[in-house]
């Protein structure tokens, strides 16, 4: 399952700094937060790694999957409802092969939801 | 709690989530410290991606092994209601493989510590003997119950 266009839509792509920030738009109606949950929509956590992973393929060029993480912390909860879009800044994107780590602030300027440090590779 | 037929319950009556985002299919051992589930990768699955259930799915799968650990002590033990349940961390996580579309994944969950509705443990998830997935995970219970 890709998330882009149907749990979110990339609304903004800029490079500040050498740095890609995507401004995604979340989409209260995808079937997901019917089932997470009924009522009370909240962005799985899972979901959040999976655009970062959808995201860097945009940066990449190639679909990416996730092989490792170092450290995924979510901070915050993340709701269609109350925000309703949410940047992703990209920091230390390195390839090495295959593989290409990654940090990732999520974030709407006001507070951060999600901070991640994986590893993808091209699948 | 004596003589519960564990693989006899509905995993649904443990979780808050609904189809189509339940990621574990039955629970197959509890006790203090650990949990162990089972689950049969369906093939439209909405993490099964060209036949592999992804990094993502499983996951989810190890929050879910949690979540239905709390599930079942809160229906069971303690005699309360679903709570909704959010990941705090990830770390560590190691891929090794992805499950093939239509296989069974075992997934054990060793609890590290567990203090005022926080749970940190650690997770595997093995097919047929083989280790695909390795994590430690933070999870916290919300307060309200559903």
């Amino acid at each position: 399952m890709i998330l882009q266009n149907q749990l979110y839509t990339i609304s903004d792509h800029k490079t500040e700094g050498g740095k890609d920030i995507f401004t995604v738009a979340l989409n209260p109606e995808c079937f997901i937060y019917k089932a997470h949950f009924p009522g009370n929509p909240i962005t799985p956590g899972v979901c959040i790694v999976q655009t970062c992973a959808e995201l860097l393929g945009e940066i990449t060029g190639k679909k990416m999957e996730i092989i490792a993480a170092k450290d995924i912390k979510f901070l915050n909860v993340l709701s269609p409802l109350t925000t309703a879009t949410v940047d992703f800044a990209f920091s230390a994107v390195a390839s090495d092969g295959d593989n290409t780590t990654a940090k990732i602030s999520v974030t709407d300027g006001n507070e951060v939801f999600a901070t991640v440090a994986f590893t993808c590779s091209a699948h | 709690m004596e003589n519960i037929n564990l693989e006899s319950i509905d995993i649904h009556t443990l979780l808050p989530q609904q189809e189509p985002f339940v990621m574990v299919g039955r629970l197959t051992h509890y006790d203090d410290e650990n949990v162990e589930t089972t689950t049969t990768i369906a093939p439209d699955n909405i993490f099964v991606d060209n036949g592999e259930f992804s990094s993502a799915g499983m996951i989810e799968n190890i929050a879910q092994t949690c979540a239905a650990r709390i599930g079942f002590i809160n229906k069971y033990i303690l005699k309360k209601g679903v709570q909704i349940g959010v990941i705090g961390n990830v770390r560590k996580l190691k891929i090794n493989g992805h499950p093939k579309a239509g296989s069974t994944i075992t997934t054990h969950v060793q609890i590290i510590e567990e203090l005022m509705g926080v749970t940190l443990a650690v997770a595997t998830v093995s097919c047929n003997g083989t280790l695909m997935a390795q994590s430690q995970i933070k999870l916290a219970v919300k307060e309200d119950e559903k």
